[in-house]
């Protein structure tokens, strides 16, 4: 692979430790994969934020790095708690000191405390950027509703490529494995609801495969969570919507495998994940809500109150919930919890209850591994809380 | 017998294989704490963990450098099919890794040798076709007579070793000589798969025939044949590793 005289000074060790691991890291996955040189990125997006996850030896390995800094706009994935309100997700000292200490690191790569899935709401891409962002949901989102470019990074490429402001140049990053493989209509327009329950279902059936869908309502939140299922289930990079999505023209020959879907077909499919109960608590925020989707929700809650003995939390991220302070006071009013920072998959929050009601499924994909779940459309669930 | 794969981080080791003949998610399905895969159990530390691709979390590569911080690492990995994660994960654990190479070579217990983007170990590999044969939605089994010299008795597709043709062409003799079809039509060539019994390794050149009918004269080499559905399969006593190969070519 070719090196530019930069990219020679950081392997070399001269720049810096740091550096020289990042670079080689990525000299590393361009050889792999073929790539003649790197590609200049402008954000990256790193996971394996959480000290659950991580542990001791994620902190042990984030210290390598720690005689450089971060060159572009770089974020983190949510952590195990909200970090103005770490006690309410645990009693554990221990692990929030841990978990502060990790925040700390990246702090002092030159990371702030971003730390949301939906990183696209921080800084949006255009068409054809260059990304290295390792969310799974940001990655599909980036590819398919913006038309940027990434790989599916890992926690530490994405953290090498955020160092070195490169990435190789390979995969996701060229025209030609853009394509869809798959053609996929249905007999109803995907919407906010039925969208999360499809993605679940298709990337069930076509695991890594990019699919091309003949219609989906054209809402941005619809799109997100039709992108985060799929990749739950199917770690596809990418799909396409006709009509919709920035790059369908083209992206698919009518030579390739077509398949029909019935509404009443993952209806069925959702009751195979879903439980017949009702439980005590809705978790909401998966990816992380849009202003938009935060707005709706207020429009909806206003002048309700959370029924005794049931409890509602939302997730989002610090900027959105910042800038909507005073929508938030509306749905905070009615006794839902809006938190950041976190999220009901990473956190230890659901291990209270013995079943959840959510209406993503990339969360119901990830929770109904633990525990029973019903996953339904966010305002019925809100329907049968509320009062 | 040595095969060549593609090194990831090079290294020259000998050690004790552990084998998980499927998709590895290191975040969850490994405990870097104890060295071992969850699902079974089974030590990894200080052996040769051979698995048949990395999936999952992208914080995977956190756990493969935690199998090294807490005092557990594989002495060496081979994987069929890496991914982003898995290949950070080796380099920032420099443990000994390489990819390109089929889980199904080894089996537990195996002594391998790794050496940059060469593995050995001490089997006997024979290299074979095997052909399924369809005609609508069913299959053609056929039972394996007493007169052949392996797995007499259990049912197979139309198999035979390779000696001097090529695969496509031998998988053509031997539908001829074994159901007296001509002209079969080919519909996939789905490459080749390999097959472990004890000692002998089997690599299986794949491939899928359609039938214009379902008249077949069978010789010497079986007893009987049927037409079966797909999912009858798992209903017969079969060569091993049939199951892999319908599910190579109808999949």
């Amino acid at each position: 692979m070719y090196l530019d005289k930069e990219e020679e000074r950081m392997i070399s060790g001269e720049m810096g430790e740091g550096l020289k691991i990042a670079m080689e890291i990525i000299l590393k996955l361009g050889e792999f994969y073929g790539a003649e040189r790197t590609i200049k990125i402008t954000s990256s997006q790193i996971s394996g934020v959480s000290y659950r996850n991580i542990g001791d030896a994620g902190i042990d390995l984030l210290r390598k790095f720690r005689d450089s800094k971060v060159s572009v706009k770089t974020y983190l994935n949510p952590i195990a708690f909200d970090l103005n309100y770490p006690h309410d997700f645990t009693e554990d000292e221990n692990f929030i000191s841990k978990q502060m200490e990790i925040v700390r690191i990246f702090n002092d790569l030159g990371v702030y405390e971003s730390l949301t899935c939906t990183p696209y709401y921080y800084y949006t891409p255009s068409i054809g950027e260059h990304l290295a962002w390792a969310e799974s949901s940001a990655i599909v989102y980036a590819n398919s509703v913006l038309g940027a470019r990434t790989n599916r990074e890992s926690g530490i490429s994405a953290l090498a490529s955020s160092l070195t402001g490169r990435t190789a140049y390979y995969g996701m990053h060229m025209d030609e494995n853009r394509k869809a493989s798959i053609f996929i209509d249905t007999d109803f327009t995907p919407d906010y609801y039925t969208a999360t329950v499809l993605g679940l279902y298709i990337g069930n059936m076509f695991n890594g495969r990019i699919s091309y869908f003949r219609k989906a309502e054209n809402d941005l939140d619809t799109l997100k969570q039709l992108g985060a299922a799929m990749n739950a289930t199917g770690s596809t990079p990418m799909f396409h919507v006709e009509n919709i999505t920035p790059e369908y023209r083209n992206s698919i020959d009518s030579e390739k495998e077509k398949i029909f879907i019935e509404r009443s077909e993952i209806e069925e499919f959702r009751k195979k994940i879903s439980s017949d109960i009702d439980p005590d608590v809705l978790m909401a925020g998966c990816p992380h809500l849009s202003s938009n989707e935060i707005k709706k929700i207020a429009g909806y809650v206003k002048n309700k109150r959370v029924k005794n003995g049931k409890s509602i939390f939302l997730f989002t991220s610090r900027k959105i919930k910042n800038e909507n302070s005073e929508i938030v006071k509306i749905i905070e009013n009615t006794g839902i919890r809006i938190y950041t920072d976190t999220c009901m998959v990473v956190s230890p929050l659901k291990e209270r209850f013995s079943s959840i009601y959510l209406s993503s499924g990339k969360s119901s994909y990830y929770i109904g591994k633990e525990k029973r779940i019903v996953l339904a459309d966010l305002f019925g669930i809100l329907e049968v809380m509320m009062s | 017998m040595r095969f060549k794969g593609k090194s990831i981080f090079k290294g020259r080791v000998e050690g004790e294989c552990v084998v998980y003949n499927s998709g590895l998610s290191f975040l969850g399905g490994v405990d870097p704490t104890k060295g071992i895969i969850n699902e079974n159990g089974k030590n990894i530390s200080d052996r040769v963990l051979s698995f048949e691709r990395s999936i999952g979390s992208t914080v995977g590569s956190y756990i493969i450098y935690g199998l090294k911080y807490y005092g557990n690492p594989p002495m060496a990995m081979i994987v069929n099919v890496p991914d982003e994660t898995f290949i950070t994960g080796a380099l920032v654990a420099e443990i000994p890794s390489l990819a390109y190479i089929s889980s199904y070579i080894f089996q537990d217990g195996d002594i391998v040798h790794i050496d940059g983007d060469y593995v050995e170990i001490d089997v006997d590999l024979k290299e074979v076709v095997t052909s399924i044969l369809v005609h609508g939605d069913e299959m053609l089994l056929l039972r394996r007579s007493s007169r052949v010299s392996t797995y007499q008795g259990k049912w197979a597709g139309v198999s035979g070793y390779i000696e001097g043709l090529d695969p496509q062409s031998t998988a053509i003799k031997e539908i001829k000589e074994e159901t007296g079809i001509e002209n079969p039509v080919l519909i996939r060539n789905g490459g080749k798969i390999y097959v472990r019994d004890g000692k002998r390794l089997w690599a299986v050149h794949t491939f899928l025939f359609h039938l214009k009918n379902k008249n077949v004269n069978i010789d010497w080499e079986h007893t009987e044949y049927k037409w079966i559905k797909l999912k009858e399969l798992k209903n017969f006593e079969t060569v091993p590793g049939l199951d892999r190969v319908v599910q190579n070519l109808l999949l």
